[in-house]
């Protein structure tokens, strides 16, 4: 948690989420004593699963829900919760337009899907995780609009009907408040944001600056005012969105692979950046690489803290993610020893 | 070409780029009104603006949302237009079988290399999201298709895309197709090392990649 507030470390922590950036691999899972799909279902397997998973791994922080799928759920999109080796996933959007869209009230939100599994999860983590950072994961607000509404129309709706789509927007984002506060007052340092669909790259910095921004803004500021800090993802580059993104006020940004922490740190220079070794090398490449960036990319000038980015392969090695986690507890001659 | 068809042309390429559904499909229809040629018009309007919208894509000044209402656009004209085409005049007869492999079902950039083949003149045969890999092996050998295009977002079904290829080697048809891979965790070298015949890493060169793979133009 120094780390996020950019006080000073002896060393980068090495973290993972959970959510979108995936924890848990087949190997970790196999190792754990606990099952997936079950997990997804069960407070004390998830929490359990989470916590198996940052002793088994080193990871340095827990964090639940272990999949992407809880808030969509709760609003009626149709999932397969997968298994050890497919993730959970959205099966069916339930409208095909935004004018066909009739939502829960936020009371019957909360009581919907996992989401009362998931603040159980991190009850049950506050009691066990010891001094382990425990993180909430959750999908960003447009991005759950974009998975209640077949997502391709629902991109041609934020600019053509940008009112309704706007309204629905809002409501996601007063469920996520108040599931925030609960994760909070459950025992959640923070709560991760994952923006997977309508990014910047994706819906160009107008349509991000216009309908996701003032979404996400409301949802930063109510996590801080409930005292938890905010760390947000999204994929692809930020562009002419990193001013907009700036203003967000989040405590931690998680890119994903294809940025640097010098490009960031210009255009965030007062966020904490976590990232962001390639899932690719973890998934295919050898434990002596992946120690080795792992200890250059939280050297001089670069991450706060580490993370995969953005999510692990099911089938990724646990020896690999081992040499993340290792990097940067070792002295550097021990690195290049290992290399 | 007249000067007024030229204009209502320009006219109907202005309305598909600048995302005016409703325009292109009054212009498109005013087309037939005044017998212009409705594959003319399709090629010197509807294709020329959505093509517009593509290059300022690539130039990211448009992003998704704006390339989606301007094919919505051209799809509006196109539905006018199509009946009153002359078969001979219409795209070239090769065929696409695209789709997001099993275990994903993300199918945004899935959708937009569909529209961008289509806008190319290639029939497009979509199968949707979450397909699995014999499903692509039968519908193409169905419908006699020229090119399986596969998509995903994410790393643990990327190896999905590997088993189609190796089923088509099973069948003995391998070479009766080009496959074609796409989606952000993917490279030129995954590509190489399933065995498939090229990869491209945005919608507009999956393209370019299709028609030098069908022989519509030299290779590089």
């Amino acid at each position: 948690m120094r780390a996020l507030a950019r006080q000073s470390v002896d060393r980068a922590p090495v973290i993972c989420t959970g959510g979108s950036m995936t924890a848990t691999p087949e190997d970790v899972v196999a190792l754990s004593g606990f099952a997936l799909p079950e997990a997804h279902c069960d407070a004390a397997a998830m929490a359990g699963l989470a916590l198996a998973a940052a002793r088994i791994t080193g990871f340095e922080s827990v964090g639940v829900p272990l999949c992407v799928t809880v808030e969509a759920e709760a609003f009626g999109v149709k999932i397969d919760l997968g298994d050890a080796r497919t993730e959970a996933r959205i099966v069916q959007e339930p409208f095909a337009s935004i004018v066909d869209v009739t939502v829960p009230s936020v009371d019957d939100l909360l009581r919907r899907s996992r989401v009362k599994v998931t603040v159980e999860a991190v009850r049950r983590l506050a009691a066990t995780a010891g001094d382990l950072p425990i993180i909430a994961n959750l999908i960003g607000p447009v991005s759950i609009a974009a998975s209640v509404v077949e997502p391709t129309v629902f991109l041609r709706e934020l600019r053509t009907r940008p009112s309704e789509t706007a309204v629905l927007s809002a409501h996601v984002t007063d469920f996520l408040i108040a599931w925030s506060r609960q994760l909070i007052a459950a025992g959640a340092d923070a709560i991760a944001i994952h923006e997977d669909t309508t990014t910047p790259a994706l819906v160009g910095p107008r349509t991000f600056e216009t309908a996701v921004f003032p979404h996400l803004q409301r949802l930063v500021a109510a996590i801080h005012e409930a005292g938890g800090r905010v760390l947000l993802h999204m994929c692809n580059a930020l562009g002419k969105s990193a001013e907009t993104v700036a203003r967000l006020g989040v405590d931690a940004y998680i890119p994903d692979a294809s940025l640097t922490a010098a490009e960031l740190r210009e255009s965030l220079p007062d966020v904490a950046l976590v990232g962001n070794i390639s899932t690719f090398l973890l998934h295919q490449g050898q434990p002596g690489p992946i120690a080795k960036l792992a200890a250059r990319l939280s050297g001089p000038g670069g991450f706060d803290a580490l993370s995969p980015t953005c999510g692990m392969s099911s089938i990724t090695p646990l020896q690999n993610i081992r040499a993340m986690t290792g990097a940067t507890t070792q002295s550097p001659e021990q690195e290049v020893a290992n290399v | 070409m007249s000067a007024d068809q030229e204009e209502l042309f320009e006219r109907l390429a202005t309305a598909v780029f600048e995302l005016d559904e409703a325009l292109a499909a009054k212009l498109s229809q005013e087309v037939l009104d005044r017998g212009y040629d409705a594959w003319n018009a399709v090629e010197h309007g509807l294709l020329a603006g959505v093509n517009r919208a593509g290059k300022l894509f690539d130039e990211e000044e448009y992003f998704v949302p704006e390339l989606l209402i301007a094919a919505d656009a051209m799809y509006a004209g196109l539905a006018i237009l199509r009946p009153h085409i002359k078969g001979h005049d219409s795209g070239f007869n090769r065929k696409v079988v695209i789709g997001v492999v099993q275990g994903d079902t993300h199918d945004i950039g899935k959708n937009l290399v569909r529209i961008m083949l289509e806008v190319a003149g290639f029939e497009v045969h979509d199968l949707g999201r979450d397909v699995p890999p014999r499903k692509f092996v039968e519908a193409a050998i169905a419908l006699k298709a020229d090119v399986i295009a596969l998509s995903t977002l994410m790393t643990t079904t990327m190896e999905r895309m590997g088993e189609v290829v190796s089923i088509l080697e099973a069948e003995q048809v391998r070479n009766r197709f080009k496959v074609i891979v796409g989606g952000s965790p993917l490279s030129q070298q995954f590509s190489d090392r399933i065995g498939a015949d090229g990869y491209a890493p945005k919608a507009a060169q999956a393209v370019e990649l299709t028609k030098r793979l069908v022989g519509l133009v030299n290779a590089a």
